[in-house]
């Protein structure tokens, strides 16, 4: 026989009146530090309590639907008033200033980071940085623990960065943090485009800053030519056409074996190779056009007089690794393509020939 | 206690309501429930709802009608006892309750999969070291993870340890049939495996999990206890499937919205949540981006899958059949 018991249902009932009552209205609090207490209660009871759901009141409801706290108060934030979701989301940020950092807590932090990419608690930027490199860091005893934590402080950081000063600060300071180095440097992409868009003016100091650890990421971790220029792309839509196209051929390039690392992998990215996302014209009036390959008619000019000696030497690298490239593709070994280039020197080729085109016309400029 | 009439009728009346009581008559007549548990999960369903609605501000049930009691049911089914709710009782576990179980001359999948969103998997899954070589190698950007190009093709990754795959409270969802892949692998995903709360944007990955940890987590096929999405349905379509009484048919909503005479998807089960250090390594695969919506066409919606789930029975019936629990 079954053995399933049964609630009490001990009062009379209208349920067809019950559920066709009025909507209500989310909980509301009174003032941050209401929110603050909800918040940190509700975290505890979740995390340690094992209440589930329940560890929410008023939003209780939206543990339905999604499978962790961060979802169901993304989903609870989005009901909630203006006033009200800007209480939540300071009060993220002022708990996770506030928390004691002792080891228990150390997962109530993680979940903290996690709920304010949900919530889009940009406040948090603000007090991260405070918190890097002690408190809950100095906490872990061991190295991947830190790393792990480390590692959510990044990419929290990487998806709320946006054009604002304390996005920069806060990637900054993670940046130059000891587990950035301990990672193998994994998060150097990542950390590039963030600073991109949270920066994107600043960029040229950005890829300085990045350079070597860029370099022994690539080293590292084998990063492959795809994920490079995938990695190049994303700078490029941060940043923007213009502003790239400006400083583009004043990156540090096709440096000698040996010497420090360079920003070839952005120009190979953006400019060379098989379908780059850019294309490089001169015209003979004197400029050249830098502009999209996906069309869109967009572009960005430059004097070839404005260019800098380095930069006609990056420009003619360009040229130089385009068409061995394309030997390359064609079937050549590497020491063949070089030879194949070396016999063609002196104008043979069309693409060589552009370019000693385009020095004539700056030479004449210049004049 | 059983559920009351008014409560019943106001199911009935609902869409969604409905599905769950036509998947409820269908478990009980097919064996796969004992008529205790089907009892038992209405009464609850109400007292829970009821206890909600006395909460001050409804507890957080701010929905529709509709939504409202479907979200109680999916609180009854995947969370623990409310502290104060029912005190003098104990809440039964409704989860993993079918009694069709496989038996003789049963071969377990060496693999079974299960379909999880890009985003999460990456922040509450993903060991560090394998996060740490994709950031690495340029698989890890936001923008990459945001249009689920995580990974180029399949890749052996480590779980997080104390991780878990599903909630704690909850049931993971898999089947034994690889998902598709390639083009378009996302929205297929979906339909076949009848995904219907995945929405446009939802990057998705598919993971691969040892036949072995399934079996020893209790798997087995789903019942209306194990918390199913509005399109879940307890009888396949095809008479090949219903004889195959130990598994459960995905509803492939692609079928659904095109009208075809069968609208069975892949075979699926059950289980416990599994404990990523259980598990192993595993291996995952992208399937790209949700690009469409199901469900919201005359041909898909609520009310086109209860003319499909409930077989034709009227509204009289089904009242009847669960009435007499």
């Amino acid at each position: 026989m079954d053995d399933w018991e049964e609630p009490d249902l001990d009062e009379a009932l209208d349920a067809t009146a019950a559920v066709m009552q009025q909507a209500v209205a989310p909980v509301l609090w009174k003032n941050q530090a209401e929110v603050e207490s909800w918040l940190q209660v509700g975290l505890e009871q979740y995390l340690f309590e094992e209440m589930g759901a329940w560890s929410f009141p008023g939003a209780v409801a939206e543990f339905a639907r999604w499978e962790t706290p961060a979802e169901a108060l993304q989903a609870f934030c989005g009901r909630l008033r203006a006033e009200n979701r800007a209480w939540f989301r300071q009060s993220v940020a002022n708990l996770a200033a506030s928390l004691p950092p002792d080891s228990r807590n150390i997962l109530l932090f993680e979940h903290l980071l996690e709920i304010a990419v949900a919530v889009g608690a940009s406040e948090m930027l603000r007090v991260l940085p405070d918190r890097i490199g002690r408190g809950f860091f100095g906490q872990i005893p061991d190295l991947s623990g830190q790393r792990r934590l480390f590692a959510t402080s990044l990419l929290m950081a990487a998806r709320l960065s946006a054009p604002r000063k304390e996005a920069r600060v806060c990637l900054e300071t993670l940046i130059d943090a000891q587990p950035f180095r301990e990672t193998g440097f994994a998060y150097a992409g990542i950390a590039l485009v963030s600073l991109c868009r949270a920066d994107p003016d600043g960029w040229l100091q950005h890829l300085d800053r990045l350079r070597g650890p860029l370099h022994r990421m690539f080293q590292h971790y084998e990063t492959d030519d795809a994920a490079k220029r995938r990695l190049g792309q994303e700078v490029l839509e941060v940043v923007t056409l213009p502003k790239v196209a400006d400083s583009l051929l004043e990156l540090v390039c096709f440096e000698p074996p040996g010497s420090s690392p360079a920003d070839d992998w952005l120009l190979q990215a953006l400019v060379v190779g098989d379908d780059p996302p850019l294309e490089l014209v001169e015209d003979r009036d004197g400029v050249l056009k830098i502009r999209r390959r996906d069309g869109g008619g967009f572009f960005s000019c430059i004097l070839l007089e404005n260019i800098s000696n380095r930069g006609v030497h990056t420009l003619g690298m360009v040229r130089m690794n385009s068409w061995i490239q394309r030997e390359e593709a064609s079937g050549l070994d590497a020491v063949g393509a070089w030879q194949q280039f070396l016999r063609n020197l002196g104008g043979q080729s069309e693409e060589i020939g552009q370019f000693f085109g385009m020095l004539d016309a700056r030479e004449t400029c210049h004049a | 206690m059983a559920a009351s009439p008014p409560f019943l009728q106001t199911l009935a009346n609902l869409p969604r309501g409905r599905i769950v009581l036509c998947n409820l008559v269908a478990a009980v007549q097919d064996g796969l429930v004992p008529t205790g548990m089907a009892r038992a999960l209405l009464a609850w369903w109400e007292a829970l709802y009821r206890w909600m609605m006395d909460r001050p501000g409804g507890a957080g049930l701010t929905g529709t009608p509709e939504e409202d009691l479907l979200r109680c049911l999916w609180l009854l089914l995947t969370q623990k006892q409310a502290p104060d709710f029912q005190p003098r009782k104990t809440k039964p576990d409704f989860r993993l309750c079918c009694q069709h179980l496989a038996s003789g001359g049963f071969t377990s999948p060496a693999d079974f999969f299960t379909v999880k969103k890009v985003d999460a998997f990456v922040s509450f899954l993903l060991h560090d070291d394998d996060r740490a070589r994709l950031a690495g190698r340029g698989h890890l950007t936001v923008d990459a993870v945001r249009r689920g190009l995580m990974v180029s093709g399949v890749q052996t990754v480590r779980l997080k340890a104390g991780g878990f795959l599903a909630q704690p409270d909850g049931v993971l969802w898999v089947s034994p049939d690889p998902p598709p892949t390639g083009a378009g692998a996302a929205d297929r995903a979906r339909d076949v495996l009848g995904l219907i709360d995945n929405e446009p944007g939802d990057a998705l990955l598919a993971v691969q999990l040892p036949g072995d940890a399934v079996i020893q987590a209790r798997g087995r096929r789903p019942t209306v206890g194990d918390a199913g999405n509005d399109r879940f349905r307890i009888r396949a379509d095809h008479s090949g499937h219903r004889t195959q009484t130990h598994w459960g048919w995905t509803v492939d909503l692609e079928a659904l919205a095109g009208g075809g005479s069968t609208m069975d998807g892949h075979r699926e089960w059950v289980c416990e949540p599994l404990k990523a250090d259980s598990v192993g390594p595993v291996k995952i695969e992208p399937l790209g981006v949700v690009t469409n919506t199901r469900g919201q066409t005359p041909q898909d919606d609520h009310a086109a899958f209860v003319k499909r789930v409930c077989d034709g029975k009227s509204l009289d019936t089904i009242l009847q059949r669960v009435s007499s629990f």
